[in-house]
């Protein structure tokens, strides 16, 4: 069975698109994990990375174990002294190699990111999730490829892309059935076909919704059943209900496998937990920025040192349409603008402000600026209409505008990029005139990122593509 | 008496309601070069099939060199070569080296390269060719591959199901010849499928005659005629139960 196992797994790679296919998508997988360090890299590439890649390998499993029997390469097999069960499981070992190997060919860009942010709660679940996700994937994948013998790849490649879009699709409709409140409906349960959602739901952790399952019990005993059902059902009808190329099944063996095919489908269904009353824990320790997509009308600006106030303002979050965002652990210089509610025909006999950072974010005042800040206002025209209503609700046509220079200085990252952290502005004044002192209370946010992450999550994912254009091209130089 | 390298007794095969192959009884001597003739879709593939351990009986049973193909199909499969039409096409990325040092490490043969080499040289395979992909190889070269591959490990028994389909005349005159040769040399007991009577006349002294799942002709194949148009003649007769010869003989 080692032999075979070898053999298997040297003639996997002998394809003439093989080396090249590898290539490719692991520089897709390089790129997207490079280009979301200027992002959320757990929610952009992490999602594609270590649960729709990894998915793929329910056709993969399915297209290898029916190709041999496709295009007839057993019948040589099967006429050499080689036992139907050893290749059987040696085959399934190649699959799961390779499975391994792509988890392996990901570690080095999960490496980046840990070295740089350390292991947020959702990477440790998805290192758990993606393995979870590989295995139950091939077994599905070769109970697919077992039940079709044919001379052609495409019906069990083609029934393996539908149940993978299945489970994949079925992931976000339970996130969203959680968030709604339905997770324990009919729709509910019928998400726990999918062994993806049970084995996030096992793990205890979510992408996007707020509540877990309170036990897992049954959740854990679905997901064995359809690993190990699916492995057996596959073994059995393989090695007792097939020939090399032919069923054999007789009418009682038929009935069984029916059987067995429901029970994968309805036994999660009908069994899993959904009883969904348990605080998902947090993904990291991002904090929470509620209004984070507003935007206009707001009182505060980040503009760079002596720059113009935008033109049109103003997002939450401040430094939006700034490439690259503000790097974390190095201070950057920037003027923080405050628009006032107060026309600029009033007079202002006192003006205190309070700018704070939150989350890790340091910010620096220079001393004197706040103390003199009265003396240095500056004045904005706003739109009929647009501008911000005085205390007594009228808008302001032209107002008054604090500008505060500030050194930004983020720290304690928990992203590698699209770190988000909040700003409180408060700010105290007392127009001429009048008795009453006014506050007001302003919350925005400025996004950083890890500077020379890109450089090294592109160089580091760059690697192992050219290895595989190498071989390819070693390949292609051998055999012309 | 006369040691027997394949011997089948009522082999059947059924598909569903359709039986392919009906109660057929062959016995093939060992060292013999045995044809098996029959039209498109009379059986002998199936045959081969069973006879090869791909490919159950439903009923009947055949032994080779002694061993049941049912009860013990790792033994028999020591035994034998299969050459059917195309299967190295299916390989078509790999190299001739590589496509039959896969087989000789799962077959368990020591010296994998050499012996290799020895096997591609024996069916005349050029030397610049064996480092090349299988899938730019002519129709006449994968042939040779494929009956490289079956001679790996010395088979004591070569199954050839119809082996010269798709070549042109000199492409088919060469395997022949190399049929001949490792018949000679290598002793092999070899089983030729094929629906070409002129190939079964050319290569097999004992033949056996298949139609519509039942055998019809069992015996030397000077027996159906003295020249190719007369064996011809009485195979037709045979195969569809007309008398073409004396229609012929009756026109002319």
């Amino acid at each position: 069975m080692l032999t075979l196992y070898k053999e298997e797994l040297r003639a996997v790679m002998r394809g003439r698109f093989a080396w090249m296919g590898v290539a490719i998508v692991l520089l897709g997988l390089g790129g997207l994990a490079a280009v979301a360090t200027q992002d959320s890299w757990l929610d952009g590439y992490g999602t594609i990375g270590y649960f729709l890649a990894p998915v793929c390998f329910l056709p993969l499993a399915a297209g290898m174990i029916a190709s041999p029997r496709a295009n007839r390469f057993v019948e040589s097999v099967f006429t050499a002294p080689v036992d139907r069960q050893d290749w059987f499981v040696a085959r399934i070992l190649v699959i799961l190699t390779l499975a391994g190997a792509y988890y392996l060919a990901i570690a080095p860009l999960a490496a980046v990111y840990v070295a740089n942010v350390g292991m947020p709660f959702l990477l440790n679940r998805y290192l758990v999730w993606t393995p979870g996700i590989l295995l139950v994937c091939v077994a599905v994948g070769t109970l697919i490829g077992v039940l079709f013998i044919g001379r052609s790849v495409a019906p069990p490649v083609a029934t393996g892309v539908g149940v993978m879009l299945v489970y994949a699709v079925l992931v976000p409709l339970q996130e969203l059935l959680v968030t709604r409140g339905y997770g324990a409906t009919a729709t509910g349960h019928v998400a726990l076909i999918s062994p993806l959602v049970l084995l996030k739901n096992g793990l205890g952790f979510t992408l996007a919704t707020s509540a877990i399952p309170a036990s897992t019990t049954m959740t854990w005993i679905c997901l064995c059943l359809i690993v190990v059902g699916s492995f057996g059902l596959a073994a059995w009808i393989f090695l007792r209900a097939q020939g090399v190329e032919s069923w054999e099944a007789s009418p009682g063996q038929r009935m069984v496998i029916a059987l067995g095919l429901a029970a994968l489908v309805l036994v999660p269904a009908l069994f899993g937990d959904t009883n969904y009353n348990k605080d998902a824990p947090p993904q990291n320790n991002a904090p929470d920025i509620p209004g984070l997509f507003l935007r206009g009308g707001g009182t505060l600006a980040l503009v760079n040192p002596n720059g113009p106030a935008p033109t049109a303002c103003c997002d939450t979050l401040l430094n939006r349409d700034q490439w690259p965002s503000l790097p974390v652990g190095q201070a950057t210089r920037q003027d923080l603008l405050l628009f006032l509610p107060v026309d600029s025909k009033q007079r202002l006999t006192r003006l205190e402000i309070q700018v704070k950072g939150q989350s890790g974010l340091d910010i620096q005042v220079p001393p004197g600026a706040l103390s003199d800040i009265l003396h240095n206002l500056e004045t904005r025209i706003y739109p009929p209409g647009i501008g911000p209503a005085d205390a007594a609700g009228h808008r302001v046509e032209t107002g008054w505008v604090a500008r505060i220079p500030i050194s930004l200085i983020p720290n304690q990252p928990w992203d590698i990029g699209g770190i988000r952290y909040p700003i409180d502005v408060s700010a105290t004044y007392l127009v001429d005139g009048s008795a009453q002192t006014n506050t007001i209370n302003a919350r925005a946010a400025v996004e950083a990122h890890m500077p020379n992450a890109l450089a090294e999550m592109a160089g580091i994912g760059a690697v192992l593509p050219l290895l595989c254009f190498l071989a390819m091209f070693a390949r292609w130089r051998q055999t012309r | 008496m006369t040691e027997l390298a394949l011997e089948a007794t009522g082999l059947t095969r059924n598909f569903g309601s359709l039986v392919a192959v009906n109660e057929i009884n062959l016995k093939v001597e060992k060292g013999q070069l045995y044809g098996f003739l029959g039209l498109n879709g009379a059986g002998k593939t199936t045959t081969i099939r069973m006879l090869t351990t791909l490919l159950p009986p439903t009923r009947g049973s055949a032994k080779l060199w002694g061993h049941d193909i049912a009860s013990d199909p790792l033994a028999v499969r020591k035994l034998i070569g299969l050459v059917s039409d195309e299967t190295s096409e299916s390989q078509s990325d790999w190299t001739a080296r590589e496509y039959l040092a896969y087989f000789a490490r799962i077959r368990g043969v020591e010296n994998v390269r050499d012996t290799v080499e020895r096997c591609l040289t024996s069916v005349g395979l050029a030397e610049r060719f064996r480092g090349k992909l299988i899938g730019t190889y002519s129709t006449g070269m994968k042939r040779r591959v494929e009956i490289a591959r079956a001679l790996l490990g010395g088979p004591k028994v070569l199954f050839l199901d119809e082996p010269t389909r798709g070549l042109d005349l000199p492409a088919k005159r060469e395997t022949w010849k190399l049929l001949r040769d490792l018949a000679s040399s290598e002793a092999v007991t070899t089983f030729l499928s094929s629906h070409d009577a002129q190939e079964i006349r050319t290569l097999c002294t004992q033949i056996s005659v298949i139609a519509t799942g039942k055998l019809v002709f069992t015996g030397r194949a000077q027996e159906l005629g003295a020249d190719l148009d007369a064996f011809e003649d009485r195979l037709v007769e045979l195969l569809t139960g007309r008398d073409y010869g004396s229609q012929r003989r009756s026109n002319s």
